[in-house]
């Protein structure tokens, strides 16, 4: 699931998703970066970041919404 | 910006188009070959009287050896150039310039791609090396943004959205359906393109342009001499193009429901053209439609729409063959097929035929009639937040 992540505070990065149902994102969806695979080639892994909906308040707690903050633009991609 | 441009110093007197599609007999050599010499006979010279060539090409060879072994051009300057999918569109540029300059008589132009007998389906081409952190989207994945995008902004929602891209592959395939050179020359229900399996995001198959193979050419000589070989011939009013700066990936304040570099360009090329209300002037406008959430943003950033009303003007047939401003009537990538270095010079010989009234009548938009003289080609390329564009006007008119 292909996404853009704009970040509290500012910033954005156009990345993939994981750990999401593609139905459920869109625009506005609250996410937090974690570590993962992105690539493997030969049996050589390449980590990077991605993003993943943020479900329980354990990460990435969000700051009171505030409007433009954290929104992951667009819809599920790939 | 500013460009002066050379509004009536060159015209095109001659073009060529092949049928677009998954052409398994014919190989790169076979598709430059039909189109120059459909080419050099539309405008009654022989390949030795054309001085220059510029050649086309994402990925189908490299140099211009790829033109000249084929062509057996001889000992001709033959460029090859590339700029992602407006390929066409700057080897059209590029020789109307070198006209215009006077270093040449003619020139031609001439695009060219084989996507198909590649062991893959989409895009090929150079993948360049990075540092194993690009995550790599799909072009239907970069452009599925701009339809969540556009609904979120303006208070569209997700099925009216889809009803929207629908109806624009709906049109494009109903002028492809008269279209005797299009990749796709059948009409497909609304029902049928909004059913399809999703390729990426609310994007289903019927949203995306064909994957083909095909080439088209043009012969370009200076104004005064455009008699000696043409009747009629296409005048060259306006040729824009920008790079943009490729920051919407990182840039916060971008929100894909625009293409900053197709509003330069265009500006640029109705400042040259002398333009003032497209939508009113045009009689035609041959667009990049890759995807279609692509032509709906496209309709606003030609100025052919409000900000946050192409939606509304597609549903009502604005932009139908029979509508107020025809939009892709041969087709469009969508219908006709993108074989990326010919689709430019594919827009291009949309109008060739259109604004000449040369149309078969089934297809003929009625605005040429009507006495409208000028057509709109536009060229994309790479994705949402970070792309090329062109922009160009061709009429039937000097003045």
């Amino acid at each position: 699931v292909g996404a853009v992540i704009d970040f509290d505070g500012g910033g954005r990065y156009r990345g993939e998703m994981t750990d999401v149902d593609p139905e459920s994102v869109a625009v506005g969806t609250r996410v937090a970066m974690t570590f993962r695979r992105l690539y493997s080639t030969d049996g050589i892994h390449n980590y990077f970041w991605k993003a993943r909906p943020v479900t329980d308040g354990t990460i990435g707690e969000p700051e009171p919404v505030q409007p433009g903050a954290h929104r992951a633009e667009g819809a599920p991609a790939s | 910006m500013t460009s002066a441009g050379i509004r009536d110093r060159v015209a095109i007197v001659g073009m060529g188009c092949t049928r677009f599609g998954e052409l398994w007999d014919q190989g790169t050599n076979d598709l430059l070959t039909d189109a120059a010499i459909e080419c050099t006979t539309s405008a009654g010279v022989a390949i030795d009287a054309i001085d220059a060539f510029w050649l086309g090409t994402l990925g189908a060879g490299n140099s211009g050896i790829t033109l000249s072994k084929p062509l057996k051009i001889g000992y001709k300057p033959v460029t090859r150039v590339e700029n992602f999918c407006a390929t066409g569109s700057e080897a059209f540029r590029n020789a109307c310039y070198a006209v215009a300059s006077g270093a040449y008589d003619t020139a031609m132009a001439i695009g060219v791609e084989k996507l198909k007998d590649t062991g893959y389906s989409g895009l090929t081409g150079i993948r360049l090396v990075g540092d194993g952190t690009d995550p790599g989207l799909s072009s239907p994945a970069a452009f599925s943004f701009l339809a969540p995008s556009y609904g979120h902004k303006y208070g569209v929602d997700r099925v009216q959205m889809k009803e929207v891209m629908s109806r624009i592959a709906f049109k494009n395939h109903q002028n492809g359906a008269r279209n005797p050179r299009a990749q796709f020359q059948k009409e497909v229900s609304m029902e049928t393109i909004a059913k399809a399996p999703l390729v990426a995001g609310d994007l289903g198959v019927f949203d995306c342009s064909g994957v083909s193979d095909g080439s088209a050419a043009a012969i370009i000589c200076r104004v005064e001499d455009a008699h000696k070989y043409c009747d009629n011939p296409l005048y060259v009013k306006a040729l824009a193009f920008v790079a943009g700066p490729a920051a919407g990936p990182i840039d916060p304040e971008y929100d894909y429901t625009t293409f900053e570099e197709v509003v330069r360009s265009a500006a640029d090329a109705y400042a040259q053209a002398g333009i003032t209300d497209p939508r009113a002037q045009l009689a035609m406008a041959e667009v990049h439609d890759c995807f279609t959430p692509t032509e709906l943003v496209l309709m606003e950033d030609l100025g052919f729409a409000e900000r946050g009303t192409a939606w509304k003007e597609v549903l009502a047939g604005t932009f139908d063959r029979d509508g107020e401003l025809p939009v892709n009537p041969d087709g469009g990538l969508k219908s006709f097929g993108h074989p990326i270095g010919a689709s430019g010079l594919r827009m291009l010989f949309e109008c060739w035929l259109q604004l000449r009234g040369e149309a078969p009548p089934d297809r003929q938009i009625d605005t040429v009639g009507a006495g409208r003289t000028l057509g709109l080609t536009h060229n994309l390329g790479g994705a949402p937040g970070e792309g090329v564009s062109f922009v160009g006007i061709v009429g039937t008119e000097l003045g």
